[in-house]
C-alpha cells in the first residue's frame, strides 16, 4: 500500500515533468490527476422497507434507520493527489496533466503521402465493426422514419459555399460531418435553436486535422453559462475529430480545401 | 469564470490571427445523426472476486440505464481492446477510438475499511482525450443498485448537460382481474423496473391517478369506493400511513402536488359539476380556483408556481386552459380538433404534456404554455396520462395498444424518439415519476 | 352486475373471477356461485328488491358520447324508477354515473358525476326526497361490457341505479 502511494507520487511527478517536453503516448502509466469526490448514498433497502407496509393497515411504521446518511457530506478521501475534481457542475476540467499540443503518437498515419488509405491496425476490424454495429440496435420503429427524413433533407443545396471548391465536394464534406455529428443529446435540450457552434478546422494533405478545432464562438458559449451549449460544443468538436481523415478531396487542389468553417446548427433538426 | 473568459478571448484572437479571412470554406451543418452515441462501459474493476462480481452487476445496471435513455448505445464488451487496470490510470484512447467509442466510462469498486463499498467512476472523451468528469459513491454493499443508478446519472449529466433521472422511482396503478371487476392497486418500483412493491391491497377501493410529492416521500391519489364518492388521499411511502385529504360530500379527484409540495391541486365535484380547488396541506384550508358551469379537471402548476393549466369543456369539447395561480386570467391555449385532456406541466417549465383524442385515436403531445409549438409524440388506440421525468426530457404514459389489450407503461423522449415499453409485472396504468431520490 | 356486495366481497370476487377467467369452467368458488344464484332466481322476485328494479323497472339509463343529457327513453325509465321509489318508501338508492373507455380517467370521473347527477336530479324533480338518492361517479373504471366495441361503449355510458339500503 505504502509503496503504491509512493509509486503513484513519483509517477505523478514524472508525468507532470514530462508533460512539458511533450510526453510520447507510449509511456502508458500516466496517473490521472483529478481526485474523485466521494458521495454518500442512502441505502435503498431502507426506502424499500418503508414502502412495503400494506396500506390497508396503516400502522405507523417505525423508521428502520435515521433517514440520511445523505449525499451531502462530501467526504474528502485522503488521496495522493490533492486536486479536487468538480462534481457535476460542468466547470472546466483540470487538465493540467495534458501535454499542450496533444501528440497522439500511436496513429500510424503518414503525414505526407498522397493517397492515404492508412488505418492499418493489426486487428480484425471487420469483426470488430460487426460487433459494434450489432450493439447499435435501434429500438423504436420511429427511429427509422426520422432517419429517412434526415437522409432526404441532407440533399439541400450548399449554403455559404466557397466559390472555388465544387458544390459536390462541399456536399461530401457536409455529409461526412453530418454523419459524425451526434446531436441526439442536443435536440432535446431547452431552446436547442440557440445551441449553434462554429468551428474552424484546418486539414493536412492527407485529410487529417492539422490541429485542434477552434471554436469561433467560444467566448459567447462560455459567457452564456448555458451548460447545454457547452455540451453542444463538445459534440461538435467530437464530430470533426471522429470524422477524420477527410480523404475524399483532390490532393492536387489542397489549397481549396485546407480550411473550413463549420457552422453546427441544430435548430432544424430540433423541429422547433 | 473570468479566467475562462480571458482564455476564450485569447483563443479567439489567436484564431483570427492565424487564418486570413476568406481562405475558409464555410459550411452550415444542419443535419446530424440522431443515433445513440456509441459509448464503452467495461466492467467496473474490483480487487477481489467479490468485488469483481459486484462490479459486473453494477456495470450491468449502468449499461441498461444508459441504453434505455436512447441517447447512448453501449458497445458490445467483446469488442473492447484495452483491458483497464485501474480507474486512476489514463486509458489508451486509441484503443477505444478504434472500436468507434466516443466516450469511455471507467469504474472501480472497492471495499472501504468500514465495510461499505466505494464505486469510483471516470468519464472520458475518447476523441479529445479529456476527462469529462469523475465521481465516487460510498454506500452499504446492498445498496449497489442505487450506486449504479447514481453513476448512470453522472454519466448522463456529463454528456448531456442535463440532470439524470435513473435514480428515481415510478408509482403506478397495477391492474388485475376482469375489466368489469378490476382490482387496481398502487405499486412502486425503481425507474428500471426493479424492486416492485405493492402499496395498497385493493380490497376496499380502486386506487387511481397517483402522483409523487416533489419534495417528500409522499403520494397523493384518488380512492374510488363503491356506493360513495371517491376521495383524494395522501400516502406516506416511508411510514405506510395514509389519510383522506379533507372530508367532502362531493367527489374529490385528479389531485396533483404543487411544485413546492405544500399544496395539492384537485378537482371537486358539487351537484355534478367539477371545479378546480387548492388545498393547503399544513392548514387543510381549501380554496376554490375556478367557478364555471363547465367541467374543470386535471390541474397542474408551473414549476415557478405562478400558473396552473387544467382541462375544461366550457367551450364545448375539452381543451386546455391556463390561469394564474389565484384562478384569475383563465385563457384557453389549445385550439386543435378533437379533445385535449390531462395537461402536465414540465418540471423544466417550457412545455405542457397532454393527452389528445382525435378521430378515435389517442395521442401524447407537448405544447408551449402560450399555446404555440404543439407536437404529437405518440399515437395508439389509447395513450393516456403522461408524467415527466424530473429532468423534463422524458415522458412516461400508459397505452392500450389495441382494443381489448391491457394497459402497459411506455416511455418516450420529448423529441418523440426512443419509444419503449417499461417493464412491469402485469397490466399497469397511471404512471407517476418520482423526483430524484434523496 | 351486482354492485350490492359488501366492499370486501368485491375484492374477493375480483380474485375469484380472475381464477374463473383463467380456468373458464363452471367449477368456480362459492363467491361466484352466489352471484349466479341472484341471476337465476327469476321466478321469485321480491317486490322492492334490486331484482325487481332491474327486471321490472329498468335500473339503467344510457347516454350519447360525451353527453349527459337525458334522452326521452332515459326520462321514461327514470319516471318508472321514481314510481318504484314512491312504492317502496323505505328504499334508498345510489345512482352511479359511468363512461366508456374513450376518454381519460380524470375527465371521465367528472363526466360520470354529471351523468349520475342528471339522473338523480330527475328523480328528485319527480318528488323523490333527495336524501334517498346518492349520486356517485365511477368514471370509466366499472364497465358493464368489457368489450371494446361501439356497442359495448354505448352500454357503458350509463347511469345505474342500485338499492343501497332498505329500511328507515
Amino acid at each position: 500500500m505504502r509503496f503504491g502511494v509512493l509509486a503513484s507520487f513519483l509517477l505523478h511527478a514524472c508525468a507532470i515533468g514530462l508533460a512539458f517536453i511533450s510526453l510520447p503516448d507510449f509511456l502508458r502509466t500516466k496517473v490521472v490527476e483529478a481526485t474523485v469526490i466521494p458521495v454518500e448514498l442512502i441505502r435503498e433497502a431502507e426506502l424499500a422497507e418503508k414502502t412495503s407496509v400494506p396500506a390497508a393497515a396503516p400502522k405507523p411504521k417505525p423508521k428502520a434507520e435515521e433517514p440520511p446518511d445523505l449525499p451531502k457530506p462530501k467526504e474528502e478521501e485522503p488521496k495522493p493527489t490533492p486536486k479536487a475534481e468538480s462534481e457535476p457542475a460542468p466547470k472546466p476540467e483540470p487538465k493540467a496533466e495534458e501535454p499542450a499540443p496533444k501528440p497522439e503518437l500511436p496513429k500510424p498515419k503518414p503525414q505526407e503521402k498522397p493517397k492515404p488509405k492508412p488505418k492499418q491496425e493489426d486487428l480484425d476490424l471487420d469483426a470488430l465493426s460487426a460487433l459494434v454495429d450489432k450493439s447499435r440496435k435501434s429500438d423504436a420503429a420511429s427511429d427509422a422514419d426520422s432517419n429517412a427524413t434526415l437522409e432526404a433533407e441532407r440533399a439541400r443545396p450548399a449554403i455559404g459555399a466557397g466559390d472555388r471548391l465544387a458544390a459536390s465536394e462541399i456536399d461530401k464534406m457536409r455529409a461526412a460531418v453530418s454523419r459524425c455529428w451526434n446531436a441526439s443529446a442536443i435536440i432535446g435540450a431547452p431552446e436547442p435553436e440557440k445551441l449553434i457552434v462554429e468551428l474552424d478546422i484546418d486539414l493536412n494533405r492527407d485529410g487529417t486535422l492539422s490541429g485542434a478545432p477552434r471554436v469561433v464562438n467560444a467566448l459567447q458559449i462560455n459567457l452564456s453559462g448555458n451548460r447545454f451549449w457547452k455540451v453542444a460544443e463538445q459534440n461538435a468538436i467530437r464530430a470533426v475529430q471522429a470524422c477524420q481523415p477527410y480523404d475524399f478531396f483532390d490532393p492536387m487542389r489542397y489549397q481549396e480545401w485546407k480550411a473550413f468553417t463549420l457552422n453546427f446548427d441544430p435548430s432544424i433538426m430540433a423541429g422547433f | 469564470m473570468i479566467r475562462q473568459a480571458v482564455l476564450a478571448i485569447l483563443a479567439a484572437m489567436i484564431g483570427f490571427a492565424a487564418t486570413p479571412a476568406g481562405a475558409r470554406v464555410r459550411i452550415d451543418i444542419t443535419q446530424a445523426n440522431v443515433e445513440p452515441m456509441p459509448i464503452a462501459v467495461p466492467d467496473f474493476m474490483g480487487g477481489d472476486s467479490d468485488m469483481t462480481g459486484l462490479g459486473r452487476d453494477i456495470t450491468g445496471v449502468i449499461m441498461a440505464d444508459l441504453d434505455r435513455s436512447g441517447l447512448f448505445s453501449v458497445i458490445d464488451q467483446r469488442a473492447y481492446v484495452e483491458k483497464l487496470s485501474s480507474v486512476d490510470v489514463r486509458p489508451r484512447f486509441a484503443d477505444w477510438r478504434i472500436i468507434n467509442a466516443q466516450v469511455l466510462v471507467a469504474g472501480e469498486v472497492r471495499q472501504t475499511p468500514d465495510g461499505r463499498i466505494e464505486v469510483a467512476t471516470r468519464v472520458w472523451d475518447v476523441y479529445s482525450n479529456e476527462q469529462l468528469g469523475a465521481v465516487s459513491f460510498k454506500t452499504p454493499a446492498d445498496n449497489w443498485r442505487r450506486a449504479a443508478h447514481k453513476v448512470a446519472d453522472f454519466v448522463y449529466k456529463s454528456l448531456t448537460g442535463e440532470e439524470g433521472y435513473f435514480d428515481t422511482r415510478i408509482v403506478y396503478v397495477y391492474e388485475t382481474g376482469p375489466k368489469e371487476k378490476r382490482t387496481k392497486r398502487l405499486m412502486i418500483m425503481d425507474q428500471d423496473g426493479a424492486n416492485p412493491v405493492l402499496l395498497t391491497d385493493g380490497l376496499n377501493y380502486q386506487a387511481l391517478t397517483p402522483r409523487f410529492s416533489p419534495t417528500q416521500q409522499q403520494i397523493t391519489y384518488m380512492a374510488l369506493f363503491d356506493n360513495k364518492p371517491g376521495q383524494v388521499y395522501l400516502f406516506n411511502i416511508e411510514t405506510g400511513e395514509q389519510e383522506q385529504l379533507g372530508t367532502f360530500r362531493g367527489m374529490t379527484f385528479a389531485p396533483r402536488f404543487t411544485p413546492d409540495g405544500t399544496r395539492v391541486l384537485m378537482s371537486m365535484e358539487r351537484a355534478g359539476n367539477s371545479d378546480v380547488f387548492q388545498m393547503e396541506l399544513a392548514t387543510r384550508r381549501l380554496t376554490r380556483l375556478t367557478d364555471n358551469p363547465g367541467i374543470d379537471v386535471s390541474p397542474t402548476m408551473s414549476p415557478d408556481g405562478r400558473r396552473i393549466a387544467f382541462t375544461s369543456d366550457r367551450g364545448g369539447a375539452e381543451q386546455i386552459y391556463v390561469m394564474n395561480s389565484d384562478g384569475s386570467g383563465q385563457k384557453r391555449i389549445t385550439f386543435g380538433d378533437g379533445r385535449y385532456q390531462t395537461p402536465v406541466w414540465s418540471p423544466r417549465g417550457d412545455l405542457i404534456a397532454f393527452t389528445r383524442l382525435y378521430q378515435g385515436r389517442f395521442y401524447i403531445g407537448v405544447i408551449r404554455p402560450d399555446g404555440s409549438g404543439e407536437r404529437l409524440l405518440t399515437e395508439s388506440y389509447l395513450d393516456e396520462g403522461p408524467t415527466w421525468a424530473p429532468n423534463g426530457r422524458v415522458l412516461m404514459f400508459f397505452r392500450e395498444a389495441s382494443p381489448g389489450s391491457g394497459p402497459s407503461l411506455w416511455s418516450v423522449d420529448l423529441t418523440g424518439r426512443n419509444l419503449r415499453r417499461v417493464r412491469t409485472p402485469g397490466d399497469s396504468s397511471d404512471p407517476a415519476w418520482s423526483p430524484p431520490l434523496p | 352486475m351486482n354492485v350490492n356486495f359488501s366492499m370486501k366481497m368485491i375484492g374477493a370476487v375480483g380474485l375469484m373471477a380472475l381464477a374463473a377467467a383463467c380456468s373458464s369452467t363452471k367449477s368456480t368458488g362459492p363467491d361466484v356461485a352466489a352471484t349466479d344464484n341472484s341471476n337465476t332466481g327469476v321466478s321469485s322476485i321480491v317486490a322492492g328488491s334490486q331484482e325487481d328494479l332491474e327486471q321490472n323497472v329498468g335500473h339503467r339509463v344510457f347516454f350519447g358520447y360525451d353527453q349527459y343529457s337525458l334522452t326521452p327513453q332515459a326520462q321514461a325509465t327514470l319516471q318508472r324508477q321514481a314510481d318504484f321509489l314512491k312504492q317502496h318508501s323505505n328504499v334508498r338508492v345510489v345512482v352511479s354515473g359511468n363512461c366508456d373507455e374513450r376518454g381519460t380517467r380524470e375527465y371521465n370521473l367528472a363526466l360520470g358525476a354529471r351523468r349520475a347527477e342528471a339522473a338523480r336530479a330527475y328523480l328528485v324533480s319527480m318528488g323523490i326526497d333527495s336524501s334517498r338518492v346518492t349520486a356517485v361517479s365511477y368514471g370509466k373504471e366499472r364497465p358493464i361490457d368489457p368489450r371494446s366495441t361501439e356497442e359495448a361503449w354505448s352500454l357503458n355510458r350509463n347511469a345505474t341505479t342500485t338499492i343501497s339500503a332498505v329500511g328507515a
